[in-house]
């Protein structure tokens, strides 16, 4: 049995031991069988064997590590990267819902409730995490947040305001075309999801999984990762079959991904007066963009929708 | 009798205080242009250049612009500066771009976004992809 098929089951508190490669391979396992290989119930079925709580995350050596062995600049950078999740869970929990109304059949309904779940769950990892690992001493979960609000980049904002909450509120006033759910799920699962946070996941793990280090954050992000993966799942699984029902929705795809995307390049900007995360984390802006595309690529490609772009690997001799 | 080192002096203060005044963009300078012909783009990009965006991809960007006032320039993009030359350069490039005159000088004047210049498949990209991702910096992307 690989690695990638024992993350499926395994416990919160081994999570962490895998690479964060598997853990995405995963995903794309899923999504190579097509969208006809796992079923809604399925998907639902994995999410009650996947649970796992917050409770159960020791925070402890993390506390040490932070204090003793990340350099100032490194824990300056990852401050920034940290808000942008503590928030975006916090913000596409409450997003959520219109999306449950909205959707087309009573399976599809279900599973976007657990994922609402799943969102909240998130967001309580990472109170959890300020609390206990960054010492953040603010009374609720409102003061923390508000804390590190000005951490958060342009692209956030626009990404998770305008971009996100125009696709909801339209569900919100009533509008529950296949058109519109259609442009939710590229915003929330395949660009913000599928492409942003599981981009964002692979590089913060990896690098402290290189340095041995931050191991409750560790199996905590990596159970956040895995939930995502099975949310991407049931929205690449939403797409490919709105596209094979009605083949005007790859425009729709198009024009959607050409509002978002833009939005969610500029995410991982870092506020003013900072760098990127340059090499104190081992990777770069330009890192993680091409990575982001690479992996939007791949999804598209799952859902049979060719890439609005033309990006080819290798130059070719003028 | 003028010193010849005075204007060497003096160009990279010019530079900072260009780029001070345009917070690095290019958009800035040619708010006011009625017509840009992407030659002129060319001769900003140094001016412009921004090397601590998007982190230490250094590499040759070939950017062909297609239509009216097009052609080929080259880019040695360096971890601190930038150098442009018209026409292909010697080697394969790391990157190659491909861009029609209009969008061109849309991304210049930051009327488009780079990122979404190419998810709408107006530019399109051989290689190395964040060498691309670089240059937007320095128009109104970033």
């Amino acid at each position: 049995m690989t690695a990638i098929d024992t993350i499926d089951t395994a416990a919160i508190e081994r999570l962490g031991d895998y690479a964060p490669d598997d853990v995405i391979a995963a995903v794309d396992g899923v999504l190579s069988q097509g969208a006809g290989a796992v079923s809604y119930v399925e998907l639902y079925h994995r999410w009650e064997r996947q649970q796992w709580r917050t409770e159960d995350l020791d925070f402890a050596p993390d506390a040490r590590d932070w204090q003793e062995r990340l350099l100032d600049p490194q824990r300056r950078q990852l401050m920034w990267f940290m808000a942008l999740f503590f928030h975006g869970e916090e913000r596409v929990a409450m997003e959520l819902t219109p999306f449950i109304d909205a959707a087309p059949t009573p399976d599809q309904q279900i599973f976007l409730t657990t994922q609402v779940v799943d969102e909240a769950r998130h967001a309580r990892f990472f109170d959890k995490f300020y609390r206990e690992a960054l010492g953040f001493t603010e009374p609720t979960i409102g003061d923390r947040l508000a804390a590190v609000k000005d951490q958060l980049s342009g692209g956030f904002t626009e990404l998770f305001g305008p971009v996100l909450t125009g696709v909801t509120n339209r569900m919100r006033r009533g509008d529950h075309s296949l058109e519109t759910f259609v442009r939710g799920i590229v915003t929330y699962h395949l660009t913000i999801e599928g492409v942003v946070a599981l981009s964002g996941q692979r590089h913060v793990l990896q690098f402290f999984r290189e340095q041995g280090m931050m191991p409750g954050f560790r199996n905590g992000f990596t159970a956040v990762a895995r939930d995502e993966s099975r949310h991407v799942n049931f929205g690449m699984k939403f797409l490919k079959e709105a596209v094979a029902e009605e083949p005007r929705m790859i425009a729709v795809i198009h024009d959607q991904l050409a509002i978002a995307i833009p939005a969610a390049n500029r995410i991982f900007d870092p506020p003013p007066g900072e760098n990127g995360p340059g090499e104190m984390l081992g990777f770069t802006m330009g890192d993680l963009h091409a990575y982001g595309f690479e992996t939007l690529q791949k999804r598209l490609h799952s859902i049979d929708v060719p890439p609005p772009f033309h990006w080819k690997r290798e130059v070719a001799a003028a | 009798m003028v010193s010849t080192a005075a204007p060497q002096r003096l160009i990279p203060r010019l530079r900072n205080k260009v780029i001070r005044s345009t917070q690095g963009r290019m958009a800035p300078l040619f708010k006011r242009v009625p017509y840009l012909p992407p030659a002129m783009t060319f001769d900003a990009l140094p001016v412009v250049y921004k090397p601590e965006y998007g982190g230490p991809a250094q590499g040759i960007l070939e950017i062909q612009v297609t239509g009216a006032g097009g052609g080929t320039w080259t880019l040695d993009i360096k971890p601190d500066r930038l150098k442009v030359t018209r026409g292909p350069g010697d080697r394969l490039p790391d990157t190659r771009m491909r861009v029609d005159s209009r969008t061109w000088t849309a991304m210049a004047t930051g009327r488009i976004d780079g990122t979404e210049a190419f998810i709408r498949g107006r530019l399109e990209v051989e290689g190395d992809i964040r060498l691309s991702i670089k240059l937007d910096s320095c128009f109104g992307g970033h």
